[in-house]
């Protein structure tokens, strides 16, 4: 009997990898859905693959300086963490679970915590591209029947684009 | 019909938050806004800029950015090399936010009815919202030059409410 799709043994853990993977996955779902015209069921998959890119690079950059395995479990302790690094990098709250904002914002700022900096048009950038789309998206979306405008699904593929595009600079 | 062709706020208003910004960064003031948050990041020369502030309302996020960094720089040229990121916000976003927890409120019932005491809010810092005036702060610390002048205006007045902002992981 094939194991179940919701046993953790057949979805695994969250490894940047697998993030990396599934945000390639729900971007070309919400390429098909917009095309269909399922603007919100776009946005929402939009949002999920902008959201993985943010935290693969946080969680790669990471693993990266303190020398561990690549492969390493993103776990709720190591996400618990990370977020709780706020204060010390400089910002005003914590990021919450699906916050791209700030999470952008705890990317830009670990980097530079480690002197590490993106170029500051890069830094402006990636905050930029957060803030748009946070305040198109939000992981709720899915309790809602709402019906976005056109621009309102432009503007969400264009960022979760250009995290992709720029995904290896991150 | 008449054409009428309006500029954008890149080449009007823009320069006028500017100038406005780096007055406040040259001679701060003691008191209402821009409320100009400099938070170092990590053990670096780094530091976050976050400008709470209600005239960037109808300002896109990137061009308050903008507007911050030109201030910084006009204040000192290499200040963009120590600031990764730049963040306008107004009071209603900041407090939706959680960004200001802390408030000043008026203890006394119907003190808000006098326009004494609400011009001294106002003077402030305190912002009409649709809760009602306003006066929020990031930390207690923050407020506690406000509140002595306030109470030593109106003793009794005023306290201090710290609102809990619960962020799930």
């Amino acid at each position: 009997m094939p194991i179940l799709l919701a046993d953790p043994r057949r979805t695994g853990t969250d490894t940047v990898p697998i993030l990396e993977r599934a945000a390639d996955q729900r971007s070309a779902e919400a390429d098909i859905l917009r095309t269909a015209g399922h603007g919100l069921a776009a946005i929402y998959l939009y949002g999920y693959s902008a959201e993985m890119r943010i935290k693969a690079a946080y969680f790669r950059f990471d693993l990266r300086t303190q020398g561990l395995d690549p492969q390493s479990v993103i776990d709720h302790p190591r996400r618990s963490s990370a977020a709780g690094q706020f204060a010390m990098l400089g910002l005003l709250r914590r990021p919450g679970p699906h916050d791209v904002f700030g999470w952008a914002q705890l990317l830009v700022a670990k980097r530079a915590s480690l002197s590490m900096r993106y170029a500051p048009a890069m830094e402006r950038e990636v905050v930029n591209q957060a803030k748009l789309l946070a305040d198109r998206w939000i992981e709720t979306l899915r309790y809602r029947p709402n019906t976005p405008y056109g621009h309102e699904v432009r503007i969400v593929r264009e960022s979760a684009a250009w995290f992709g595009l720029n995904y290896p600079r991150l | 019909m008449p054409v009428i062709k309006r500029k954008p706020l890149e080449t009007t208003g823009r320069e006028e938050l500017v100038e406005q910004l780096f007055g406040e960064l040259r001679v701060p003031s003691e008191k209402g806004q821009p409320l100009i948050l400099e938070q170092p990041v990590g053990e670096t020369e780094n530091f976050n800029v976050y400008v709470i502030w209600d005239r960037w309302a109808g300002v896109p996020h990137s061009l308050r950015a903008r507007i911050i960094l030109d201030a910084y720089r006009r204040f000192d040229e290499t200040s963009e090399q120590k600031i990764p990121i730049a963040s306008g916000i107004t009071t209603s976003e900041a407090i939706v936010e959680g960004l200001l927890p802390v408030k000043i409120v008026c203890l006394v019932p119907g003190a808000l009815m006098d326009d004494e005491v609400r011009n001294a809010m106002i003077e402030e810092g305190a912002m009409e919202s649709a809760g009602g005036l306003q006066l929020r702060f990031p930390t207690l610390e923050d407020g506690k030059a406000t509140f002595q002048r306030l109470e030593t205006r109106f003793p009794g007045n005023f306290g201090f409410v710290e609102e809990r902002f619960v962020s799930a992981d």
